[in-house]
């Protein structure tokens, strides 16, 4: 008899494709499975389930977070050595992790941390980007996003630490959609918002 | 409700074979790749019920991204039918549930060992190549922890060397499949053993491909959309096989990448590798190709000779 497909399996599978499209294609969104309904750490514990256990290790400054991603085996540790790091949402204070997020080394860039992080698209007051790099197609639709609730200064953060390869990777989450911003991408701040 | 009801029932093996631990650790490593290009990620290659060395690789990686939705093709050498595809995609099909197609525009995922197909991939289609080795600079550094080294300073010139003393010795570049390219203008890559043919498909690609070597224990990515360039001079460009006058026994195509059959008399005659591709214009209307019918590589200026 042929093994079926679980409910725990498929979520994780669809979690993970939509991680997989979003990285591929910075700027474009993608749609994370789950209740939309849902509580607002639902897709941080979702993306959770898909991409640890007790090999990884992770980082969040929300505590109630944290005991649900514990559920998964991963170890918690400090930022600079989580390989995870969750912000449901990110202040001013959280950039000091950040700032200590690992970045890898030449030999091993793929040691550098992957950030999530909460925040909303689209909105008239965000801050306006013009992405360029792998996965993005010039002159596309995607290739500007506006982004709100981040810290303008995770910007210039995010330039300053990221020497490619070395660098890490993030996700921005809001609700069930994602956009991924792997360390090739090139953000550029606009003065004026998108739209 | 008891136990009996809420445990799954023991099929002896996991949804697509592989464990949930080991498609997580794959996936974690997918995403490294994906985010930087032309990278060799380190993974832990599982044991599986085919040989290393047979696409082991490609194949992990397939099942840590099929679901039944997926409808998969798999190919070696352009075929379809050759006894590899046969049974990995019966492997595939039998443990995920995922359709199966000929088509290369209607496959999800695409496993190939050896060959990009003929028609254009689209944006969403995943290609999987099998890799026997991934590391570009093992004829010149057989040491693989000084070849990261090399990676890491991004020191290509013994590669470069490598190709100035074939055009010394021969009067041109005599490096065939395996042709090496620089990816996102950072990494050297292998491009796994696909004739030069097929080199120039990976630039500015609209799908993802995804490179795995089982015994090696690496996988690495070019994401859609990506700068992938041959290693070539600028007095001596970067050429594809000449096949010039080929024609298809079966279809009467020209300027695609074809098979050579030796005939008795030491004629040869000559079929498209792609049997996917002669299916489809034997029977149905094919879609757009990389290569038109006079030869000329769909992104203008890309192929300089």
């Amino acid at each position: 008899m042929r093994p079926t497909q679980t409910a725990t399996e498929a979520a994780s599978r669809a979690t993970f494709l939509a991680l997989m499209g979003a990285l591929s294609r910075p700027g474009m969104i993608h749609s994370l499975p789950g209740d939309p309904q849902g509580d607002e750490l639902r897709t941080f514990v979702a993306i959770g389930k898909a991409l640890l256990d007790l090999e990884t290790s992770y980082y969040t400054p929300e505590a109630l977070l944290s005991r649900k991603l514990a559920l998964t085996g991963a170890k918690g540790r400090n930022p600079a050595q989580a390989a995870y790091h969750f912000y449901p949402h990110l202040y001013a204070e959280d950039l000091t992790a950040i700032e200590q997020a690992s970045v890898g080394d030449y030999l091993y860039p793929d040691r550098g941390a992957t950030v999530m992080i909460g925040c909303r698209f689209g909105e008239r007051a965000g801050q306006c980007m013009q992405l360029s790099g792998p996965g993005v197609l010039n002159q596309s639709p995607e290739s500007r996003i506006q982004v709100s609730d981040v810290p303008l200064e995770f910007w210039r953060q995010r330039a300053r630490r990221i020497h490619y390869p070395m660098g890490f990777d993030a996700y921005l989450i809001d609700g069930q959609k994602v956009i991924g911003l792997p360390r090739s991408t090139k953000v550029e701040l606009e003065a004026v918002p998108c739209m | 409700m008891t136990l009996e009801q809420l445990a799954l029932e023991n099929h002896g093996y996991s949804y697509a074979f592989l464990d949930e631990f080991a498609k997580r650790e794959l996936r974690r490593r997918i995403l490294k790749a994906i985010a930087l290009p032309g990278y060799q990620v380190p993974y832990a290659s599982r044991e599986l019920p085919i040989a290393r060395g047979w696409g082991t690789g490609g194949l992990q990686v397939t099942l840590s991204l099929v679901g039944p939705e997926d409808v998969v093709k798999v190919i070696d050498q352009g075929a379809d039918d050759s006894v590899n595809a046969a049974n990995l995609r019966r492997f595939i099909t039998r443990v995920s549930d995922a359709a199966s197609t000929t088509d290369a525009t209607q496959a999800t995922i695409i496993q190939s060992r050896h060959r990009i197909p003929e028609e254009r991939l689209h944006e969403g289609q995943v290609l999987v190549l099998q890799v026997p080795d991934p590391e570009p600079m093992r004829s010149v550094e057989h040491d693989i922890s000084r070849a990261r080294e090399m990676h890491a300073d991004a020191d290509y010139g013994l590669l470069w060397l490598a190709l100035y003393e074939q055009l010394v010795r021969y009067r041109r570049v005599t490096q065939g499949a395996s042709y090496p390219v620089m990816v996102h203008k950072r990494y050297v890559m292998s491009p796994s053993p696909i004739p030069r043919w097929d080199t120039p498909k990976l630039h500015q690609a609209a799908h993802l491909t995804l490179l795995a070597a089982g015994r090696e224990k690496r996988l690495y990515a070019v994401p859609p959309y990506t700068d992938v360039y041959p290693l070539e001079f600028t007095d001596v460009p970067f050429k594809v096989e000449d096949q010039r006058g080929w024609v298809c026994i079966r279809t009467g195509a020209q300027n695609k990448f074809m098979n050579e059959i030796p005939n008795e008399d030491g004629t040869s005659t000559h079929e498209m590798s792609d049997t996917g591709y002669i299916e489809k214009l034997l029977n149905a209307q094919p879609g757009d190709t990389y290569y038109d019918n006079n030869g000329n590589f769909y992104i203008r200026g890309y192929i300089r000779s």
